[in-house]
């Protein structure tokens, strides 16, 4: 290898400039510019949720626990190292002069917030609003909560079974990131306040969140490990400020993987564009190529020269589309600015925009490969007799070609900040674009054997989609990879937007009242009976005791949150909600095990759902410990179950039998099934004889759930619409390379005798062809990967939204139909007999 | 004519016995070259005739190593090339052989001075450039060594072929109708200047031509029909 020589040729050819080569840049781009911009993103986001941890977390570090307040001799211990503030979280019903509606009611005390600020519409201080008017407590609220109820600051309201005076609006929470799907708006009152409220009694449900400030010079980490062996009740429940938002944290990592795998699909399929334009170039220069060869270049030598002038296009179109993606944070900043759902602070984040230039040129490597191998073994025979036959890639660069669309796999999901799902999102990906590669290629071959049975026009097209220049090889993989991802993300969120707006308020509760006390069971009953005016029957009426205990052990040894399943894993940290039944619910199927008999009144038993069990690698018989009530209950493992989720019922993760927690007086849930009328008659009797039970409109949430699955419409159209991108640019590459080829032959049909008309309507009909074969395919693809997520993973039933379906492959036959047209007229242009002196 | 006879002799630049060149394509296996033998001498300017498709291309292809025989023996300046490898027969050619092209084949991109000057690297030239100018000079195109192929005239783009073919000056010159994509004119410019280079590097000359009057000027004349050699 020579490379003075090698770096001379390879000058001279790219001072001869680009042109032909934006198709090429384009797709390495748009692939880079995804992955670099998802990266970027949640690296802002990620910056801005560490900067802010301190107040997300409320403190320095924090531990939440239901129905229980922190022992003197915790509080003791934490208080000789910081500040404590205490928050308590309830739900309750308030009632203002349009209506009742359920609110999420945080007490706060005077420390209250340790870190950041409560910043208030009006500008006043957070504990001068609390201050009570008249002796009535006060209340600052959101503003959502306002309109939801008809209410306007100075009102005094109702609020669970006391009132409240309205002072001002909430305009931002330092805490509020990590609240989740908010269903219910926020009410804040001064923890004095609770008692005349009713709430946060000893046996209603709420929550208590213990924050410390610590003092200077104590770092938390030690201090949270040191307080959890001190209080080992408290074990895997103390956080600090590095797991202020765990849930945003593993959101972000999944978003990242995700819209990541989407620019892998931008660069497979864009990658045909890639390979096409090397193959284009190779084949425009292999006349070249062989003078190089012919006054004495080794293959070697050549094969460097090209490679050469393709990595500076390449590390052209890279740093092109990296330079977009590191301006996404900055530009989604100075756009959203405060809108933005999470803190970001934009930066250049490094291991982001390397991820993305290193993907995106293992990419350019995989399918550059091989047509730059073809230049290699290109002999100077070719300038006495032409090509056709040199444009094989040879075995080594085609070798190379696979193991850097395995490199390509293995090191987006290694990259990845979720390398499991990732991976498995990254194996779909090559699954789906070598089928599609692979029926591609059968398509040709069937249209080659077809083409005889068609005539005219229909003969010429079907001939073209089965001859060497065929569309069809290209066009299925490239378009087809996008339209299998929107048809997979369209159709996955049509089907969740029809669960919750159609088949879940026919199949299960529309309505949910909680916190109903144990001695007013009996009543509420016979309200609700009398309300409806037919006696309770389990098709609308169900009534279940409601605890909450957390999972410590399973045979006897502790569980460990880092050693269980990410899915499961809450039940270790946290508080669950469980129940317990005499009978078996109607919507449960016991798999493995038995249920317990009717009145049993043995040892406890516990009932659990299969696929969690699984999980945690629990079998009947098997015993688990829960942290309840202040003690440790341990219970057999009686069966395991699965749930029917089209029916109404209870679906608490764990069930135990009779027996173990009626001496708690637990308060119960009340589920029911009704029509919208005379679920607000119910409504409207509850809230006026039990004041302090919350009513849950589930019928009002599946809506709110619903309108924000709609509201992702053009999120998923967009992230969708980057593969979709660079496989049309894929396709416009390989049209372009097929011109020569079209204005030959319609140079010869001309001659022949067929019309201007004729010839574009073969051109055209032979482009829709192959544009129909990919989106058929890419859409059925997508819908084979959708369903089973809806039926197996989401276990709901499932329907095909054909709709999207027709409408998204009737676009891409439109579309290539026309660029048909545009290319049959093009080719037109030329004077037959020109093209044919020229192509003698 | 010292056509179909092989002889060892010291002075020769170029020996073939019994060449056969056969390409498989899409109509199957076409002979191309049947049992050729030929030997072109030290400083002999010979000329290859014949009607189209007889195989005289090809035979100037597999004599400079351009393309691999089928079978038989070619020796080049006593190097055996049958059975070489593509990149083998490229490192034999470097410095020992020039050809020019009937289509000139000069490099778009580069200036006449940067085509020759490339030849000139690749054949090992200690200082290619000035080796390039001086091949320019040689065939009169010193004042358009900076341009680009495109802006010269056809003949313009022969001579500066020429001047590639000769820069390494090399033992023998393969001149595949040099001279017809020219006008009379620049083409009897373009033969003078290949006969006369020739002469000067003593040099060995196999031009393929289909005019009579430039095959005459030759020393020996080699006819070809349907890939043999006739007289």
């Amino acid at each position: 290898m020579r490379w003075p020589i090698i770096l001379n040729v390879a000058r001279a050819e790219l001072r001869a400039g680009v042109r032909g080569f934006w198709l090429f840049v384009a797709c390495l781009a748009i692939g880079a510019a995804a992955i670099a911009g998802a990266g970027s993103t949640a690296a802002a986001f990620r910056a801005g949720l560490a900067a802010q941890s301190r107040s997300i977390l409320g403190g320095d570090i924090a531990f939440e626990r239901t129905q229980m307040r922190p022992s003197p001799a915790m509080l003791a211990w934490l208080e000789a190292r910081g500040r404590v503030s205490h928050l308590v979280q309830a739900r309750a019903m308030a009632a203002g002069p349009d209506a009742r509606r359920l609110m999420d009611i945080r007490a706060i005390d005077a420390l209250y917030p340790l870190a950041g600020k409560v910043e208030l519409e009006s500008g006043a201080d957070l504990h001068a609003a609390l201050a009570p008017r008249d002796g009535v407590p006060a209340a600052v609220v959101e503003k959502a909560a306002l309109s939801a109820i008809g209410a306007k600051i100075g009102d005094r309201i109702s609020v669970a079974t006391g009132a409240v005076v309205i002072t001002d609006v909430i305009a931002r929470e330092p805490d509020a990131i990590g609240r989740g799907l908010a269903l219910a708006p926020r009410f804040i009152v001064r923890t004095d306040a609770l008692k005349s409220l009713g709430l946060a009694q000893e046996d209603s449900l709420f929550d208590v969140q213990t924050r410390v400030a610590l003092r200077p010079g104590l770092d938390a980490k030690p201090v949270a490990a040191a307080f959890e062996a001190a209080f080992p009740e408290l074990k895997n429940i103390v956080r600090t400020r590095e797991r202020a938002a765990d849930g945003l944290a593993e959101t972000l990592d999944r978003l990242e993987a995700f819209i990541g795998f989407v620019g892998l699909a931008a660069l497979l399929a864009g990658g045909l564009g890639v390979q096409g334009a090397v193959q284009a170039y190779v084949e425009s220069r292999r006349g070249q190529i062989a003078v190089l060869r012919a006054l004495g270049a080794s293959g070697a030598e050549v094969r460097a020269i090209v490679a050469l002038n393709v990595s500076a296009l390449a590390a052209l179109g890279i740093a092109l589309g990296v330079a977009i993606g590191a301006s996404a944070p900055f530009i989604m900043v100075a756009i959203a600015g405060d809108a933005l759902p999470l803190p970001a602070i934009a930066g250049l984040d490094a291991r982001a925009l390397g991820v993305a230039a290193t993907l995106s040129a293992i990419a350019a490597f995989a399918f550059a490969a091989g047509p730059i191998g073809s230049a290699r073994i290109t002999p100077p025979a070719v300038l006495f007799r032409g090509a056709e036959d040199n444009a094989a890639t040879p075995l080594p660069e085609r070798m190379a070609g696979w193991l850097g669309l395995l490199a390509l796999g293995g090191c987006a999901a290694l990259f990845s900040p979720a390398p499991l799902f990732a991976g498995g999102l990254a194996l779909g990906a090559f699954a789906a674009f070598l089928a599609l590669r692979g029926l591609g290629l059968l398509a040709q071959r069937a249209a080659r054997g077809a083409s005889g049975g068609a005539r005219g026009v229909w003969r010429l097209a079907i001939t073209g989609l089965g001859g060497r220049g065929s569309l069809a090889p290209a066009a299925t993989p490239a378009i087809g990879l996008g339209i299998a991802l929107l048809v997979f993300l369209t159709q996955l969120q049509a089907n969740l937007v029809t669960q919750v707006t159609e088949t879940a308020p026919r199949q299960f509760a529309t309505g949910a009242f909680l916190e109903v006390q144990h001695g007013d069971t009996d009543a509420f009953d016979n309200l609700a009976a009398a309300a409806i005016g037919q006696p309770l029957a389990p098709a609308w009426y169900q009534r279940a005791p409601v605890l909450t205990a957390r999972l410590t052990a399973h045979n006897g040894a502790m569980l460990i949150p880092e050693k269980i399943p990410i899915e499961q894993r809450w039940v270790v940290e946290g508080d669950a909600q469980i129940s317990f039944l005499d009978g078996q619910p109607d919507n449960f199927t016991v798999k493995q095990g038995a249920w317990w008999p009717r009145d049993y009144q043995g040892p406890p038993l516990v009932s659990l759902e299969e696929d969690f069990a699984r999980g945690l690698n629990v079998k009947p018989g098997d015993t688990l410990t829960f942290a309840a009530l202040g003690q440790d209950i341990e219970a057999r493992v009686a069966n395991l179950r699965t749930v029917d989720r089209e029916r109404m019922g209870p679906n608490f993760m764990f069930v135990f039998s009779p027996g173990v927690f009626e001496a708690a007086n637990p308060r119960s849930i009340v589920l029911v099934r009704l029509e919208e009328a005379p679920q607000t008659r119910l409504e409207t009797d509850i809230a006026s004889m039990f004041p302090g039970v919350v009513i849950l409109r589930i019928r009002d949430a599946l809506e709110a759930v619903a309108e924000i699955f709609q509201s992702l419409t053009l999120a998923i159209r967009a992230v969708a619409a980057v593969a979709v991108v660079a496989g049309a640019l894929a396709v416009a590459g390989a049209i372009a390379a097929g011109a020569r080829r079209r204005l030959y032959e319609a140079a010869i049909l001309k001659t022949l005798g067929f019309t201007r008309a004729q010839i574009v309507a073969a051109f055209s009909i032979e482009m829709a062809l192959a544009g129909a074969l990919a989106a058929l395919i890419g859409a059925a693809l997508g819908l084979a990967a959708a369903a089973p997520i809806i039926v197996f993973v989401l276990k709901a039933s499932w329907a095909t939204a054909s709709a999207q379906v027709v409408s998204v492959v009737g676009v891409a036959i439109f579309i290539l139909a026309l660029a048909g047209i545009v290319a049959g007229f093009s080719a037109l242009r030329t004077p037959p007999s020109r093209v044919l002196r020229e192509n003698r | 004519m010292r056509g179909n006879k092989l002889t060892s002799l010291p002075n020769q630049t170029l020996a073939l016995k019994d060449v056969s060149l056969a390409l498989t394509g899409g109509a199957g296996r076409v002979e191309i070259l049947k049992s050729v033998s030929a030997q072109i001498e030290a400083g002999e300017i010979v000329a290859l005739t014949g009607p189209s498709g007889s195989g005289k291309s090809s035979l100037l292809a597999v004599a400079a190593g351009l393309e691999r025989a089928t079978s038989g023996s070619i020796r080049l300046l006593g190097n055996e090339l049958v059975g070489r490898s593509e990149d083998e027969l490229a490192r034999s050619r470097r410095s020992a052989v020039g050809v020019v092209f009937q289509s000139f084949h000069l490099l778009p991109n580069m200036t006449a001075l940067e085509n020759v000057a490339l030849a000139a690297e690749i054949a090992g030239a200690p200082r290619p450039l000035e080796a390039a100018r001086e091949a320019l000079a040689r065939v009169g195109l010193s004042p358009r060594a900076g341009h680009y192929p495109s802006q010269l005239s056809g003949g313009e783009q022969q001579r500066t072929a020429v001047a590639r073919a000769a820069v390494a000056r090399p033992k023998i010159l393969f001149a595949d109708e040099p001279t017809g994509n020219l006008d009379s004119a620049s083409g009897a410019a373009v033969r003078d200047l290949l006969f006369g280079l020739a002469r000067e590097d003593k040099a060995s000359l196999v031009l393929v031509t289909h005019e009579a009057d430039l095959a005459a000027l030759c020393d020996r004349v080699i006819r070809m029909a349907d890939g043999r050699i006739i007289a």
